[in-house]
């Protein structure tokens, strides 16, 4: 039997019912008769419990995997309100998932990400094609931080096969850190990382769409705490940055968070620029008090060399790599495409004039496309996993 | 020049291009967050703007309820705020305000704060403006007062002004964005409700003419309603019931035998000369009060008047709709009729004022009816049937009811009789004749 995928969306206001025509719709869209895998994102204001109860009364059975979301994007749809669904159905005789999930990640990342790889290895699944995986992107405690990706795939790679592609996307509830949720299956969890490994007749191939370029030297971090940069180049970092951007009177310095981008360059320190090479950090917030920027990520170390990046995305770009992408698999039969873009790239938050999903929207043309909003980005750059920042990773998932 | 000297001068045009470099990247960055921080201003605007067209799609039909509720959940997911309401006097004229349309979502209380009434201070409500409400703010009391009672930090409460005074007032709140610039409500929240507040009222203008045009229209409705019944009772006046209902589907009445009817008729003795004693006025006030108990007694017995000739009162029993006891049903009324007329004739002669005796016949048999004409029409019976009972009345006496052989046929079992023999009738040869009166016991 031919691969089937149906995507569906809801945006009613009401959990269940949301759950229910989101599921409804992706099983008439798809054609689908029995689904075999469902991946399931509703948004931060739902109930998960009730959208759980809405996806299962249409499709009791059926294997899921997935979270609230920040918002969510489907072949026809985009939506960050809050109250937007999209189930995605998977009818394959190809084309297998796996889901695995570990816990408590909060408590420690990087054991959890150990703790999940060695779940996928005694999983003894053939021939594993792709891994997507998720987690949860807030504590939950107070003051408010983040489950940080880079200790959690650091422990996760040495247990997967070498060089496998892989897409991945932490989940935040709303841009607060309110409770984030989970979906193993028929139970609704926090503090979770879920993989889901693909096998069978397939490929998976994976783009980063950055829309980032370097716009200072590289600068140097000076000082820094877990995820907290208080120095580059010697001075308190806010005052760096201010400088790089004119001075406070020009930019205001609650406007760094979600904004300020440092960039790491992977690859020839000066040769040329090469989008791939780079790994981005945002600024999640700012600690006015001790003139110190708060990354999303933990890994912008003393002796890191980074430069200030400035937006550049631009529908043009997002098309050609997008093209690119399609391309390598052009022989083969694309079903599906999925997009886990960076929270920040929605339009109501970057300030970017165009929807940049929308865009993406078009590239992917008539192949079913579903994705989700992020916190933070997970991707292959050169040789490893790399956790990343005002970024959309574009997968594409093709039968052979 | 010397190696030196060389490498210091490159170093300079380094210098040069570093700095120029970072200057244009700085003002370029600045732009953009500039940019960036007004495109997601007009992004909230454009927001505010989809909740009013959404206002301007509110079914003709929806009532307050169903506008108010379905704004509330509107302005909450538009403006990406964690609640929002409608709030409305509890009584009017009174500064208390209830939260009946309260849409929160998330981990907010909604049930809780649905209950509670929001006290607005005359000051506040006298100024006609909106209040913001931000966490790092300092508060008033009513700021503080309403942060506590709405259970949130950052809120903004603006009046809704229809027809110029404050018919209500909008509450919306956000709770603080971790990842977002700073305070959770900005001025242009007050724009957006300001502007989405002149368009309810518009709307509530358009409820209301419509609940008067309603008002109107039912009133239209009703008048025509009994103008319609008063028509129909007329016609109903003039013409049988299912008549009436041919007439008003077919526009016209077609004529229709039927086979066997009775036929009754009424004369008063002695009226021209009685007439000759009276004024026009009173004669007719006087025929009018018998022909008006003998409408009720007809009526009663579910037989049809045809119609009134002088003082000839005629009506016939089995139509239009057909019965098999039109001649018992026909002698019964006559009885009644006799009956009145005599009772009436004792009283009168009681009071000294004249009074009529009655002649009275039936005859049963089979006759045509319809309406002929276009103007003033009436419904009519013609046949042989009709001549002859027209001669049973005048063969007859007053105050007994004259009856023919073919009557007789159908009522015999039933009444009792004085057979008054073979009686000869203008061109219509011996006609056997009877006067019935009831069972005696």
């Amino acid at each position: 039997m031919e691969t089937k995928v149906g995507i569906g969306q809801s945006n009613q206001t009401d959990s269940f019912s949301a759950g229910k025509e989101a599921t409804a719709s992706a099983l008439n869209k798809g054609k689908i008769e029995r689904a075999d895998f469902a991946l399931i994102f509703c948004g931060g204001k739902h109930d998960p419990h009730e959208f759980l109860k809405g996806v299962n009364s249409v499709i009791p059975e059926c294997p899921k995997a997935g979270g609230t979301s920040f918002g969510i994007i489907t072949d026809s749809f985009i939506g960050y309100d809050g109250f937007e669904t999209g189930v995605t159905l998977f009818s394959s005789d190809k084309i297998k998932f796996d889901v695995f999930a570990e816990g408590d990640i909060n408590l420690n990342e990087f054991k959890a990400g150990d703790a999940l790889g060695k779940q996928i290895k005694s999983g003894g699944i053939k021939d594993p094609k792709a891994l997507m995986v998720f987690y949860d992107s807030s504590k939950q405690q107070n003051p408010p931080m983040l489950n940080f990706a880079t200790p959690l795939f650091a422990a996760l790679e040495p247990h997967l096969p070498a060089g496998i592609p892989c897409a991945g996307g932490g989940f935040l509830a709303d841009m607060r850190l309110s409770q984030c949720y989970q979906f193993v299956n028929d139970e609704v969890v926090s503090q979770h990382v879920v993989a889901i490994v693909i096998s069978g007749d397939c490929e998976f191939e994976t783009t980063i769409l950055h829309g980032c370029h370097p716009c200072s030297d590289y600068l140097t971090v000076t000082k820094a705490e877990g995820p907290v940069v208080f120095e580059i180049d010697g001075v308190p970092a806010v005052d760096k940055i201010h400088e790089l951007l004119g001075g406070k009177d020009v930019v205001d310095v609650k406007d760094f968070a979600m904004n300020v981008t440092l960039g790491i360059n992977r690859g020839d320190k000066f040769g040329e620029f090469q989008e791939k090479n780079f790994a981005n950090r945002l600024t999640l917030a700012v600690d006015e008090e001790n003139k110190a920027l708060v990354m999303f990520e933990p890994d912008l170390t003393p002796g890191s060399e980074v430069q200030l990046m400035r937006r550049n995305l631009e529908p043009d770009y997002l098309e050609s790599v997008i093209s690119e992408v399609k391309d390598q698999i052009s022989n083969l039969n694309p079903v599906f495409a999925f997009y886990i873009n960076c929270g920040g790239r929605a339009r109501p938050f970057s300030g970017v004039g165009f929807e940049d999903a929308e865009e993406v929207q078009k590239a992917v043309g008539d192949i079913p496309l579903a994705g989700f909003y992020s916190g933070v980005e997970v991707a292959r750059v050169g040789e490893f996993l790399q956790p990343l920042d005002w970024t959309g990773v574009l997968c594409f998932l093709a039968e052979k | 020049m010397s190696w030196e000297e060389k490498l210091e001068q490159a170093q300079k045009e380094i210098n040069y291009y570093k700095s120029r470099l970072q200057k244009l990247s700085t003002s370029y960055m600045s732009l953009e967050y500039r940019t960036a921080d007004l495109s997601k201003d007009v992004l909230q605007m454009s927001e505010g703007l989809k909740v009013i067209a959404e206002l301007q799609d509110v079914d003709a039909k929806s009532d307050e309820d169903q506008l108010f509720e379905s704004l509330a959940e509107s302005i909450n997911v538009r403006l990406k705020m964690d609640v929002a309401a409608i709030l409305l006097p509890v009584e009017e004229g009174k500064l208390d305000f209830d939260l009946r349309y309260l849409k929160g979502f998330g981990q907010y209380d909604t049930e809780t704060v649905r209950q509670k009434i929001i006290q607005v201070p005359k000051d506040v409500f006298e100024s006609k403006k909106g209040v913001i409400v931000n966490k790092e703010d300092e508060l008033n009391e009513f700021q503080s007062y309403l942060q506590r009672e709405l259970e949130i930090e950052n809120l903004i409460f603006s009046p809704i002004i229809h027809n110029k005074e404050i018919m209500g007032y909008f509450f919306a709140g956000r709770r603080s964005q971790l990842l977002q610039k700073g305070k959770g409500i900005l001025p242009y929240h007050l724009n957006i409700l300001d502007a989405i507040g002149g368009v309810v009222s518009t709307v509530q203008n358009q409820l209301e003419r419509q609940q008067v045009l309603e008002g109107l229209v039912n009133k239209r409705t009703k008048e025509l309603q009994e103008e319609k019944e008063t028509s129909e009772n007329l016609l109903l006046n003039i013409l049988p019931w299912e008549t009436t209902q041919e007439l008003k589907k077919n526009g016209s009445v077609k004529a229709k035998d039927f086979n066997m009817v009775s036929v009754l008729f009424t004369d008063f003795k002695d009226f021209t000369r009685f007439s000759a004693g009276l004024s026009s006025k009173e004669l007719v006030e006087l025929i009018d009060f018998y022909y008006r108990e003998m409408d009720k007694i007809t009526g009663k017995h579910g037989i049809e008047k045809i119609k009134t000739i002088g003082d000839s009162y005629m009506c016939a029993s089995g139509l239009p709709v057909e019965r098999e006891d039109h001649a018992i049903a026909a002698v019964r009324a006559a009885f009644e009729i006799r009956d009145f007329i005599q009772r009436t004739k004792e009283e009168r002669i009681k009071q000294n004022k004249p009074y009529f005796e009655v002649r009275i016949g039936i005859n049963s048999g089979p006759v045509v009816a319809g309406i002929v004409g276009i103007k003033k029409f009436a419904y009519d019976i013609w046949g042989d049937t009709v001549n002859v009972a027209s001669r049973m009345e005048s063969n007859g006496e007053p105050g007994k009811i004259n009856i023919s052989d073919s009557t007789y046929e159908l009522v015999k079992d039933y009444f009792e009789f004085e057979y008054r023999g073979e009686i000869p009738v203008k061109n219509k040869g011996e006609i056997g004749m009877y006067f019935v009166e009831p069972t005696l016991g």
